[in-house]
């Protein structure tokens, strides 16, 4: 199994450097939210990804302001795709996580690794 | 080919075999202390003139940050230290958080850092009290700057009031020798009817246009301070119309300067639910101010009283004293005026509902208070929505703030604070003289750009601009904050960002496919 996270800097990724990740994780850094392109999830799955994260800042504590907003309207618009491609949407998801919700990236996780085991079950 | 060295923390539980294959020429085991980790990290760089460093190890952010600062210091370049943080991960994590780390550390071009000489000025634009003290402040710091006000004269709103007020410092003598300390100093601009026109340039070099009565003059600052100020607004919503006998709060001074006395007066507050603190204050003192100069019967009638701390309680406590009776509402009182009189009918809580039913001569409604300037902001791409990362006085835009009533309601030391605080900011900015700035790491290559202008309308920063001679979008590497928004948006591909850029994610995305 392989999930891709994509971690807002300023927010998520200070949080996942005090979560315990199991060991499918791979982090991808962002500057910002702002920066994930529907390529960029796409991509993710095209290269073996299981499931997809794009977990950014509180929507109205973004350093760019929309970067946050932008993640989320990315992420609902490559879930259409998934669903026209027959990929089960909930394989992507996106949350906002502030930098000191360690305990939160850690369930968001676990409850993706979770969500994954049953549908391949 | 880069030259990298990897770095790794004493006691990470890495080998040296999982950096097979990268482009390391050292590798050296760091000291657990901070200060010891950055002298043995920076020795190690210079000997092996290095292009850059992989950190790897429990790397709490702290850790990190004080590193880059060190190697900032150092002159080398911060970005190029790629921070590999193990806590929490096994064995088999450990190793994939490696090896993205190589990757992102191959793809990482180095950015070029440019130092540009910032006109050390700031434009201060109102001269009410928070641009005044973002004045006296910078001066204090040995800034130059400059005060652009609308009004004949610098003082605001407050400085039209007549004495009294709950704090320690009296606001009216404050601004009185604030104005007269600002206008002896030969390096105080001051331009009163003055209006801004337009603002061009970014952080470090400002250029700002102003109207003065002798014509239009501009003028450069590194930094630009807002006090608009705030505007006040009848509240219609509420039906009641201003008249002889109904008038509004901030007409308050200008009446109570007359001799005509009323006999009996109210002050109407909280007309939109929440209320506002200022507005319970500036009734406070109204009624404060009608007992002493009239003598008059005062009511208060509120949802809620806004007494917080202790001037103003001191106030309420003064005003029970003097006779003024409050009064709470649930439901909007009835007004009905007839001739001479206005009578209130409402329901009190605090009385068990009883029905109240008063008459007076001059009943004093509270207004809205609004932030004022919002055309000027639009113009110039200035927003401060509510954001931690911006609390209090930054915006949107690097190298402009925004001070006192203009961003939030706020009373006399309020103001004080936030021109305090912008000063110490636009301090930091030009106090050294120069400011560095990486030149390229968000870049627009011109030969791609099909000038669509996504990139200038989405920037949060105002930082992407228009080159009308290239036909292409500029994006101005100072006021950049590198949030990588415009890279993302382009249709045309033709931004990148380095450490950012497609190919560093992809192959990171790829990497570890099975
Ligand atoms: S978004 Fe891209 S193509 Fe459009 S103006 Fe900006 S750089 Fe040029
Ligand atoms: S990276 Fe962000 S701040 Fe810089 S120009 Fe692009 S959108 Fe603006």
């Amino acid at each position: 199994m392989r999930i891709v996270v994509f971690c807002c800097e300023n927010s998520a990724y200070q949080a996942a450097r005090q979560s315990r990740l199991p060991a499918e994780v791979d982090l991808i850094r962002l500057p910002c939210g702002g920066r994930v392109e529907v390529l960029h999830l796409l991509r993710a799955f095209e290269g073996g990804a299981d499931g997809v994260l794009v977990l950014t800042c509180q929507e109205d504590n973004c350093q760019s302001l929309h970067g946050s907003a932008r993640a989320r309207h990315r992420v609902e618009y490559a879930k259409e795709i998934l669903k026209e491609i027959g990929i089960d949407p909930e394989r992507l998801q996106w949350h906002p996580v502030t930098s000191n919700m360690g305990p939160r990236f850690q369930k968001i996780v676990a409850d993706m690794v979770e969500g994954l085991k049953l549908a391949s079950a | 080919m880069a030259r990298w060295g990897a770095f790794i923390c004493d006691g990470a539980g890495v080998d040296e075999s999982s950096l097979a294959g990268a482009e390391v020429v050292v590798t050296t085991t760091l000291p657990p202390q901070a200060g010891d980790l950055a002298c043995k990290l920076i020795g190690t760089w210079t000997r092996y003139n290095l292009d850059g460093g992989i950190l790897i190890g429990a790397v709490p952010e702290l850790v990190e940050e004080l590193l880059k600062e060190s190697l900032r210091q150092a002159g080398l370049d911060p970005f190029r230290l790629v921070v590999v943080d193990l806590r929490g991960r096994d064995k088999e994590g450990k190793d994939r958080e490696i090896k993205a780390a190589l990757t992102r550390a191959r793809h990482l071009e180095p950015t070029h850092w440019a130092k540009a000489k910032v006109e050390q000025r700031a434009l201060i634009i109102g001269g009410g009290a928070a641009g005044l003290q973002a004045a006296l402040s910078l001066r204090q710091l040995g800034l130059p700057v400059l005060i652009v006000e609308k009004e004949e004269s610098l003082g605001g709103r407050l400085g039209k009031l007549d004495g009294l007020y709950p704090y320690d410092v009296d606001p009216q003598g404050w601004i009185k020798s604030t104005i007269a300390t600002l206008q002896e100093d030969p390096e105080v601009e001051i331009l009163t009817a003055s209006k801004p026109l337009a603002l061009a340039g970014q952080v470090g070099d400002f250029i700002l246009e102003v109207q003065t009565p002798t014509g239009a003059v501009t003028r450069r600052g590194g930094a630009v301070v807002l006090a608009l100020g705030s505007k006040v607004r009848w509240p219609q919503e509420s039906g009641l119309e201003p008249g002889p006998r109904v008038v509004g709060l901030s007409r308050l001074d200008e009446l109570t300067r007359f001799r005509l006395r009323h006999k009996k007066v109210a002050f109407l507050l909280d007309l939109d639910e929440l209320g506002s603190r200022v507005g319970t204050l500036s009734a406070l003192r109204g009624a404060l101010r009608i007992k002493d100069n009239w003598g008059s019967e005062v009511h208060v009638l509120c949802r809620h009283l806004k007494v917080d701390g202790k001037p103003l309680e001191s106030m309420y406590r003064k005003a029970r004293d003097m006779g003024v009776l409050f009064f709470k509402y649930e439901e909007f009182p009835q007004v009905t005026e007839s001739g001479e009189e206005v009578t209130l009918q409402f329901k009190d809580p605090d009385l068990e509902y009883m029905v109240v039913e008063e008459a007076y001569d001059l009943l004093i409604v509270e207004e809205e208070i609004l932030p004022a300037g919002e055309e000027l902001m639009e113009a110039w791409s200035v927003s401060q929505p509510a954001n931690v990362r911006l609390y209090p006085v930054a915006t949107n835009r690097k190298g402009i703030y925004m001070v006192g009533c203009c961003r939030d309601e706020m009373d006399f030391p309020g103001a004080i604070q936030d021109g305090t605080v912008a000063a110490g900011e636009i301090y930091a900015l030009l106090g050294e003289g120069d400011l560095l700035y990486e030149e390229d790491r968000v870049k627009v290559r011109s030969e791609k750009c099909v000038f669509c202008l996504t990139c200038v309308r989405i920037c949060p920063h105002g930082a992407a601009e228009i080159d009308l001679v290239q036909e292409a979008a500029f994006i101005n590497p100072a006021a950049c904050q590198a949030c990588g928004m415009c890279a993302a948006d382009c249709p045309a591909q033709a931004i990148v960002y380095k450490g950012f850029d497609n190919e560093g994610i992809m192959a990171q995305l790829e990497m570890g496919g099975r």
